[in-house]
């Protein structure tokens, strides 16, 4: 009888852990204070835990806490309805808190730049609508503040007197997807709150594993123990799994729209990276389709000739085209370029992607007639280099499939102006072209979809004509999960694996 | 051993522990990268938000003026609170430490006695058949990369045998004592690797302390007195060679505190090794300043309790 209970207990056991899915995650989980976040297993953990008033999707701003929204240009304001929504704890989301989530910033100044920098106040309309006030308005106010700043309950955090001291590991209670069940050195044990819209019906939580390395975190989901792995996988470990399918059964790869946009920047403060036909020269001599298949294994995109990626699928425009090699072109250009056959300097990373790239790009502009050489930095050394602007060319990263209007802090002019012999901003290449400005500040101002649409419709036409940086390509986000413990995996080309319709339609294996 | 004696060599101890800490804090602080980089690194953030922004984490101040509060705090008992785990230092490095215990205590003290076995009979066997033999194998395991070995008991008996968890010290949803067996399940792996790796060095050294010992003129004596070779083993070979054999155990362990760093990393083991690493990639000083201190302190002692031990079972050595 003992034996039969005890098998019995097993049995139970191993059927309640069977509805938890298994996520490995890169790096530790210390804190889940969400003001203090610092690495990519916290951001995902607070993330789920948490929740903001609007969010992305697709490129698009959408509600989360908050249902609608509108903006007041004559006090630069955002007024924002919110939904009827409750914290982990079971008490409603007021506007009591939501007001007390921003203030706080402000009254214990915690290490949130922009929104210090740009922020004035929130204040309670009504018991559903709040004013969150800037001393400027403009779209990336969105992205500071009602996008980015987490809703907390002041019940509970009013009685925290330090925040920079508080790791809010006890029991945070937040109003997001999972709820907090219990945190240990290794493991975060997170309950679906059955309150979310986007909760799911089959499985009981998630428990994300911290891992330290790439390796053990891909033999674990192959093992089983782990059912999804939350980073963006090396193409050449995908490419294992694409290319044996028989070794790897349970093991899927799903291959998502990227979002960030290699680019080779220009220094437009030299001679002859200022010249539009230079430009256009080193824009038609390189081979995209082979950088793509050689450095990536295919796992990437030939970028759009406006640059911005697919990714942003609500401003993207498809009828821009990509970049495609025409030597002949390129000698041309370059004649009428000014260019005088000195060597120009390529600014790389020293990571293996970049240099196979750089080796390329280096080939492919010889064979025009630029002289180039490779200037290989580490991380530290790439950032230093960038921001004193001391390059021709380098090989950078834009990021925007999220947020497609940082495009602003990468290309407008007053982001790259010189003082104190550093840029003041990301404009590390010193773009200053007029006609430029005036479309980027038009996005800067569009926060109804329709002027997002025609602002970026009007960028990237722009863009194209006058090349300020080489749209190189966009690599694939790589996604693993594993079949074995659960089916029922969506896979959204913009969202990615962990999406609200696969929580919807995860079922346990039994 | 007198009381001067004591009072010099404690006042000693504490002399080496400032000198020590000073120049970490230095080292640490020459280290490249900002610890509070992340949140005022982005250019958007005006240049009066940066300053309060390093003025929260109290690096607004001059490095001089950091020293003087940190030693003001410090003989307070106070390390700081960690930038990353946003808690004191102190109870950090106390949750990790018991882990870095557990997983290096047992398989050293595993180690020192099959080497103390192992050594003894080869040092009493010298250039035997068995000592040949024993001392290949033991030069082999000594010259395989921990990491190496570590892995490839891994990918056998977790990975394709699946015996063993891959990593991790305890699953996540066992409650009371299914713990304790998922603890030691964890920890069998890590416990092997650092088994086989510390036996054949520790062998080598006990079987050289017994072949010298045995070279000893009261050796010779013992066998005139007609003691058989099992007795001249035990009384005299262990006695002679237990002395700097505990003091090596002393000092091992004082270095494990420090954390078993490859292991733990492989492992996914979250002990002081492991802190340390994170501690220095994130540049959370008060946490990095901690665990080195807390490695020199448990150094220091371990020297002084090694001699003590050395004069308890050396009666030839002697304090002044």
């Amino acid at each position: 009888m003992k034996k039969l209970i005890f098998v019995l207990m097993i049995l139970l056991s191993v059927l309640s852990v069977a509805s938890y899915l298994n996520v490995a995650v890169m790096g530790e989980i210390r804190s889940l204070n969400p003001f203090l976040v610092k690495s990519s297993a916290e951001r995902i953990a607070v993330g789920f835990i948490y929740e903001t008033l609007l969010t992305e999707s697709s490129g698009r701003i959408v509600g989360a806490v908050a249902e609608d929204w509108q903006v007041d240009f004559s006090t630069n304001s955002l007024i924002l309805k919110l939904r009827d929504r409750n914290f982990h704890d079971g008490t409603k989301i007021t506007a009591d808190d939501v007001v007390f989530s921003f203030n706080y910033i402000l009254q214990k100044k915690l290490p949130l730049g922009p929104i210090l920098a740009y922020f004035t106040g929130a204040e309670k309309i009504d018991e559903k609508t709040v004013k969150l006030s800037f001393r400027t308005m403009n779209v990336s106010m969105l992205s500071f503040a009602p996008m980015a700043i987490p809703v907390i309950p002041k019940s509970i955090w009013e009685k925290i007197d330090k925040p920079m001291e508080f790791p809010n590991i006890e029991k945070p209670v937040g109003s997001g997807l999972l709820s907090f069940e219990k945190l240990t050195l290794q493991s975060l044990v997170l309950n679906f709150f059955k309150d979310h819209p986007n909760s799911s019906e089959n499985l009981q939580g998630m428990i994300l594993h911290t891992v330290q390395d790439e390796t053990m975190g891909f033999l674990g989901l192959v093992k089983g123990d782990y059912d999804y792995l939350f980073w963006n996988l090396d193409p050449e470990l995908a490419r294992q799994v694409l290319d044996n399918p028989n070794k790897y059964p349970n093991v899927k790869v799903a291959l998502i729209e990227g979002g960030a946009v290699n680019v080779i920047l220009f220094n437009h403060r030299k001679q002859p990276m200022d010249n539009l036909n230079f430009r256009k020269a080193v824009l038609n001599a390189i081979n995209y389709k082979e950088i793509v298949q050689k450095a990536y294994s295919n796992l990437a995109d030939t970028a759009s000739l406006g640059l911005i990626p697919k990714r942003a699928s609500g401003v993207y425009d498809e009828n821009m085209g990509k970049p495609e090699q025409n030597i002949p072109l390129a000698k041309e250009l370059l004649k009428s370029s000014g260019y005088d056959g000195k060597k120009l300097k390529l600014l790389v990373s020293s990571d293996k992607k970049s240099m196979d790239m750089a080796e390329y790009i280096k080939l492919y502009l010889k064979n025009v007639g630029i002289e180039v050489e490779l200037d290989v930095q580490g991380p530290e050394g790439l950032t230093t280099k960038l921001k004193k602007a001391d390059f021709d060319l380098a090989l950078y990263s834009y990021n925007l499939g999220h947020h497609p209007e940082m495009v602003f802090y990468h290309l407008h002019s007053s982001r790259g102006t010189m003082k104190d012999g550093q840029v003041t901003g990301f404009n590390y290449g010193g773009v200053a072209i007029k006609e430029l400005d005036t479309v980027l500040e038009s996005i800067w101002m569009a926060f109804s979809e329709q002027d997002r649409i025609v602002a970026f419709k009007n960028l990237q036409k722009l863009f194209s004509e006058i090349i300020p940086v080489v749209p190189l390509l966009v690599p694939v986000d790589i996604e693993i999960y594993s079949v074995k413990n659960f089916t029922g995996w969506v896979v959204s080309q913009t969202e990615g694996v962990m999406n609200a319709e696969t929580f919807k339609s995860l079922k346990p294996v039994r | 051993m007198s009381i001067s004696y004591l009072i010099k060599r404690i006042l000693q101890m504490l002399l080496t522990v400032i000198i020590a800490v000073t120049l970490s804090f230095i080292l640490i602080r020459a280290l490249p990268g900002d610890p509070a980089e992340r949140f005022y690194g982005d250019p958007r953030i005006p240049e009066e938000v940066k300053q309060e922004i390093k003025a929260a984490f109290g690096l607004d101040k001059p490095v001089l003026i950091q020293y003087l509060n940190f030693l003001k705090q410090f003989f307070k008992g106070d390390l700081g609170v960690s930038y990353t785990y946003n808690r004191k230092v102190v109870q950090v490095v106390l949750e990790r430490l018991p882990w870095t215990l557990f997983l290096t205590a047992v398989p050293t003290i595993l180690s020192m006695i099959a080497s103390l076995k192992i050594g003894v009979y080869i040092g009493c066997k010298r250039n035997s058949f068995a000592d040949k033999v024993i001392r290949y194998i033991a030069f082999a395991l000594h010259s395989v990369p921990t990491f190496w070995f570590a892995l490839l008991l891994i990918l056998l008996f977790s990975f394709k045998l699946q015996w063993f968890p891959l990593q991790g010290m305890v699953a996540p949803n066992v409650k009371g004592y299914e713990t304790i067996l998922s603890l030691l399940h964890h920890a069998a792996l890590p416990w092997l690797t650092l088994f086989v790796i510390n036996v054949p060095g520790f062998a080598m050294y006990v079987r050289n302390m017994v072949i010298s010992i045995l070279g000893e003129e009261f050796i010779i004596t013992a066998r005139a007195k007609g003691l058989t070779q099992a007795q001249i083993r035990k009384k005299h070979i262990l006695r002679n060679a237990l002395g700097p054999l505990f003091s090596m155990l002393t000092l091992r362990i004082a270095g494990m505190l420090g954390g078993a760093v490859l292991i733990e990393t492989i492992f996914s083991w979250k002990g002081m090794g492991l802190l340390v690493l994170e501690a220095s990639r994130n540049s959370d000083y008060p946490l990095l300043q901690a665990t080195v201190l807390i490695t020199i302190v448990s150094v220091i002692l371990a020297n002084f309790l090694a001699d003590l031990l050395q004069a308890t079972f050396d009666p030839r050595v002697r304090f002044e």
